[in-house]
């Protein structure tokens, strides 16, 4: 397990060195919810039926927008090599850097969510809810775009294949995580869709760093 | 006998780069492997570290197949590749502080300190390796030769970069490597003259 400490500290100590490219990707989260209003009719009825997929889409759009970020600087400064053939399990490296990664956006995003959804006119009950759904959705995003980014590691012009590899990937994410959203908005029960989504990071969890870390082994070869 | 390599062949993309090429190495040996650019010197130490599938012929660590034994051969080598593994943003300590956690060398401050100092790459230890010539970079990720505890070295043109000076204290690391009962496969285009080793030098097949 030292091996994981090690690199989650590596990467969380980069994460402060490179805090301006941090940054770039929360601000676009941001971005796109607040420009979003601006572009529709002031009916607060409106903004509200539509704030779970606003803030949803922002957040698919800034992981793919930052997902490169996870294997890529390792790839070319030849870090990426050394974690490979390291005595420590490669799953649970990848996990390592993905907890990092995801300590950088997703919980960013879990932390201002709150503070994006209640100008869009949600109802402060609702809060709790709605930081849950990213709490357990965001780590989805980036377990399942691990393995879309070592897939597509080794290929130039990466970036579309990407998108197109893993957005249909996270089609269930945004599903429950909306749906959560919605029903909490309405005041409807709320535990299907987060029970569906607590199912879908158990699954992430699992299999995605067993799935990425082999991925990586082909990219690499 | 410690490594063999057993008719093995290479091949990059569509090209095949060699073909059986048979090598055995022993405890305290050093080898150089020799060929132009483009021969092939890279994928050989690629192969023989893991990262690469040999096209046929096998790669064999005290007497087991490393693709098929992957476990028994793991944390047994120490591959030196050309990109240093040093992130730009952090400074050389805190890369080498990681990596040999990582990879399960020696990682405690004081032997890290050393090992930089053995190089003389104490000096600009704590700046961003962004910051630092190709040289001094290259330094920095020699120290990992100081704090590894593998038995089999995979050097890719160690002394790319180093001046004359540097140029010796790698060749006395890799003598003090090889005088302990270590293995040395390194390929180089500097001359490197080893202290007191018996220095073999093998030719990649076409």
């Amino acid at each position: 397990m030292s091996g994981f400490w090690a690199l989650l500290k590596r990467d969380l100590l980069l994460l402060l060195r490179q805090r301006g490219e941090v940054m770039h990707h929360v601000l676009f989260f941001l971005l796109v919810v607040c420009l979003f209003p601006l572009g529709t009719r002031p009916a607060p009825d409106l903004l509200l039926a539509v704030t779970p997929a606003l803030l949803w889409v922002s957040a698919l759009l800034s992981a793919l927008l930052s997902l490169q970020r996870l294997f890529r600087p390792d790839l070319e400064d030849g870090t990426l090599e050394q974690l490979l053939i390291s005595p420590r399990p490669l799953a649970a490296l990848v996990l390592a850097k993905v907890g990092a990664y995801w300590l950088g956006s997703g919980l960013v995003f879990v932390l201002v969510g709150p503070l994006l959804a209640v100008p869009l006119g949600v109802p402060a009950d609702a809060i709790p809810v709605i930081m849950l759904t990213l709490l357990l959705g965001t780590p989805v995003l980036g377990l399942v775009g691990a393995i879309g980014v070592a897939l597509t590691l080794g290929l130039p012009r990466a970036g579309l294949l990407l998108s197109l590899l893993i957005f249909p990937l996270y089609v269930p994410v945004l599903i429950f995580g909306a749906g959560a959203m919605h029903a909490a908005i309405t005041g409807l029960p709320t535990a299907g869709p987060l029970y569906l989504l607590a199912a879908l990071l158990v699954l992430a969890l699992t299999l995605a760093p067993l799935a990425a870390a082999a991925a990586l082994r082909i990219s690499l070869e | 006998m410690l490594l063999h390599i057993e008719s093995l062949s290479c091949r990059r993309g569509e090209r095949l780069l060699f073909r059986g090429l048979d090598l055995t190495l022993a405890a305290g040996e050093a080898v150089q492997v020799a060929g132009a650019n483009g021969r092939g010197k890279t994928t050989l130490l690629r192969t023989v570290c893991g990262l690469q599938r040999p096209e046929t012929g096998a790669v064999h660590w005290r007497g087991r197949d490393i693709r098929r034994d992957p476990d028994a051969f793991a944390g047994n080598c120490l591959y030196l590749a050309h990109e240093n593994a040093l992130n730009p943003d952090l400074t050389a300590r805190e890369n080498l502080a990681a990596l040999t956690r990582v990879m399960g060398d020696r990682s405690d401050a004081a032997a890290i300190d050393r090992a930089l100092a053995d190089m003389g790459a104490d000096a600009w230890a704590d700046l961003p390796c962004r910051s630092l010539s190709a040289g001094q970079r290259r330094r920095s990720a020699l120290a990992r030769l100081r704090l590894s505890r593998a038995p089999l070295w995979l050097l890719d043109e160690p002394a790319a970069a180093l001046d004359t000076d540097a140029r010796g204290l790698l060749a006395d690391c890799i003598g003090d490597h090889v005088g302990a009962g270590g293995t040395v496969l390194f390929t180089t285009h500097e001359p490197l003259t080893l202290p007191g080793i018996g220095l073999r030098i093998v030719e990649l097949p076409a």
